[in-house]
């Protein structure tokens, strides 16, 4: 376990590295750097003495090299707009969106489980169908339609929830139904037809033979073993999650990481385009060595493999 | 599509349903300006934001109602087919031949190339893909071309994955192993053996990815960093929609309808196309 453990680290530096030479071209794929820290009709002996200044004339590798020295440490400069460090900035941020992905996962699960649960028990009966088409339109929908139906149903004509801001435990729900719709409906899929294959094993023929009642077999011996790619779904639904949470923040005004960095998009703010997009990208890393090791405690055959 | 398998498709009835939806888009879609009733920049601001023709101050003359610029919503949403298909099909051709390559390559050659590829697809995966669409769409600007450029730089890694899996089987078995015997180039035994024998998991996932690819443009074009205002696309009707999503409800729905509903259609025959062209599911 160890030595894959190690690889999957290395791995991860590797990728790591690699993420921040993309953050760090971001910020020469948006043109001239200085020009967006100078008015347009900055005289050209100034842009070039603030291009000497900054560093910007030195090799493309010496200025990467001080940039990620300055990444590692969480610098990345100023923002443009804020005056504020761009890291700080979206630090500040941050725990709104970690509450919103927090919630749509709890929400995701909390629909998924029953509804793949119930779709397989009831396989091509009537329950079936219906579940399952269900789970087919949470998964062809978009993710901001669903949002603004939603803000417009349920906040708008009915007035049973709040629709934007962040405060109380009602305003987070709509977001959260938003983010996690298509997660729910990718784990009530996955989890029916596994929990179908599963029923036909041997093991769970031997339990209703011993006597077990339904209600155990499917929740204790099949759920059980069906588990374990809910987690792989999960882990692999992150980025999905995280970019869901950049559109839903923006429609609910959820003071997010992901609806301050669509303003930094616009306002070209690329400091705070840089700072964002490496510590989401940190995360889902980090993330995914965390689910690679929770793996191995949770399956112990992969541990000896 | 031989005999069998659309006999096959005919007794799915999920599979046949989502073939109708997609034939009926795909219809709309190049005889836009025969089926819609207006032109669908006409804006007639004395008809602006009309309901539905069945809601009480609706008309017959607007089915589905009007916009803010008074322009028919019917119109709008026959003609942004139009570019919801050509995005979603033209991005999964350029990805799907990009990755593709690119796995053939890795899963073939091994060692440095593969662990590079490998890597890349790593670091491209750590990026929410819709993020850095937005980054790169801001660098670039808003446009169509654009648009498929970035979709497609963004969704090669998931075909080159897969690909390279597939490819890492393939080169164990007998038949490549016979033909590296037999003194074949390998760009025969990649292009002429291993890519016949990967080509229907990339149909399925191609497949599976224009419904994909149709959100994505639709997300992008939404948050305002998508195809130009000036064509009517569904992401840009639900952008409009959104600032009179409290008076006027029917100008961000019926996009978002189009949008699930050929989403679905997709969804319902890729899912077919799984079960019918995979061949460990083939052969059980």
């Amino acid at each position: 376990m160890s030595k894959s453990l190690l690889r999957k680290l290395r791995n991860a530096i590797i990728v790591l590295l690699g993420v921040s030479i993309v953050v760090f071209m971001l910020m020469y794929l948006s043109g001239d750097p200085v020009a967006l820290l100078l008015p347009m009709d900055t005289a050209p002996e100034i842009v070039e003495a603030m291009r000497d200044n900054l560093g910007f004339n030195d090799p493309l590798y010496v200025q990467y090299f001080r940039f990620l020295s300055g990444a590692v440490k969480g610098d990345f400069g100023l923002s443009l707009h804020h005056n504020q460090p761009a890291m700080e900035l979206i630090l500040e941020r941050m725990p709104a969106t970690i509450e919103l992905a927090l919630a749509s996962i709890f929400i995701a699960l909390a629909i998924a489980i029953p509804l793949g649960i119930i779709t397989a028990v009831f396989s091509n009966t009537i329950i079936d169908y219906i579940g399952s088409i269900i789970a087919l339109l949470g998964q062809s929908m978009p993710v901001f339609w669903l949002g603004l139906m939603l803000l417009y149903f349920i906040g708008v004509k009915f007035r049973l929830l709040p629709i934007t801001g962040r405060g109380s435990w009602q305003h987070i729900i709509l977001p959260a139904i938003t983010v996690g719709a298509y997660t729910a409906a990718t784990i009530a899929r996955m989890l029916r037809s596994r929990m179908i294959e599963i029923m036909q094993q041997d093991y769970i023929k031997t339990a209703r033979a011993k006597g077990v009642r339904q209600k155990w077999v499917v929740l204790k011996h099949a759920l059980r073993n069906a588990v374990l790619p809910v987690l792989t779904i999960l882990a692999m639904q992150i980025g999905t999650l995280l970019g869901g949470a950049v559109i839903t923040e923006t429609i609910f005004a959820w003071p997010g990481v992901g609806r301050f960095m669509l303003q930094a998009i616009q306002n070209r703010d690329i400091a705070v385009v840089q700072a964002g997009v490496f510590v989401l990208a940190v995360s889902i890393v980090l993330i995914n060595i965390f689910t690679d090791i929770l793996y191995t405690v949770l399956d112990p055959r992969i541990r000896y493999e | 599509m031989n005999k069998k398998m659309m006999k096959m498709l005919y007794k799915r009835k999920t599979a046949f349903v989502g073939s109708i939806i997609i034939l009926l888009v795909i219809i709309t879609a190049l005889f836009a300006p025969f089926v819609a009733p207006y032109d669908p920049n006409l804006s007639d601001l004395d008809k602006r934001l009309m309901p539905p023709s069945w809601e009480e101050d609706g008309s017959q003359e607007h089915l589905l109602g009007t916009d803010h610029l008074g322009r028919d919503l019917l119109s709008r949403i026959i003609y942004g087919t139009r570019i919801s298909l050509l995005v979603g099909i033209i991005t999964v051709l350029l990805s799907g031949i990009f990755g593709t390559v690119l796995g053939l390559l890795g899963g073939f050659y091994r060692g440095f190339i593969d662990s590079f590829l490998m890597r890349l697809t790593e670091v491209q995966l750590a990026f929410p893909f819709i993020l850095l669409a937005l980054a790169i769409m801001s660098v670039l600007g808003p446009g169509l071309r654009n648009v498929i450029l970035v979709l497609s730089i963004t969704g090669w890694v998931m075909y080159s994955r897969l690909v390279r899996g597939e490819v890492l089987l393939l080169r164990e078995l007998e038949y490549v192993k016979a033909a590296k015997a037999l003194g074949q180039k390998n760009r025969k035994i990649i292009f002429g053996h291993i890519l016949p024998n990967v080509f229907p998991t990339i149909v399925v996932v191609g497949t599976l990815r224009v419904a994909n690819m149709i959100i994505a443009e639709a997300s992008l074009t939404f948050l305002g960093l998508g195809v130009e205002s000036s064509i009517p696309t569904w992401g840009s009707m639900l952008a409009d929609g959104r600032n009179y999503i409290t008076s006027a409800w029917w100008v961000a729905t019926f996009p978002g309808i189009a949008i699930m509903l050929t989403v679905l259609g997709i969804n319902l025959v890729g899912d077919w196309l799984r079960d019918v062209l995979d061949p460990r599911l083939r052969t059980s």
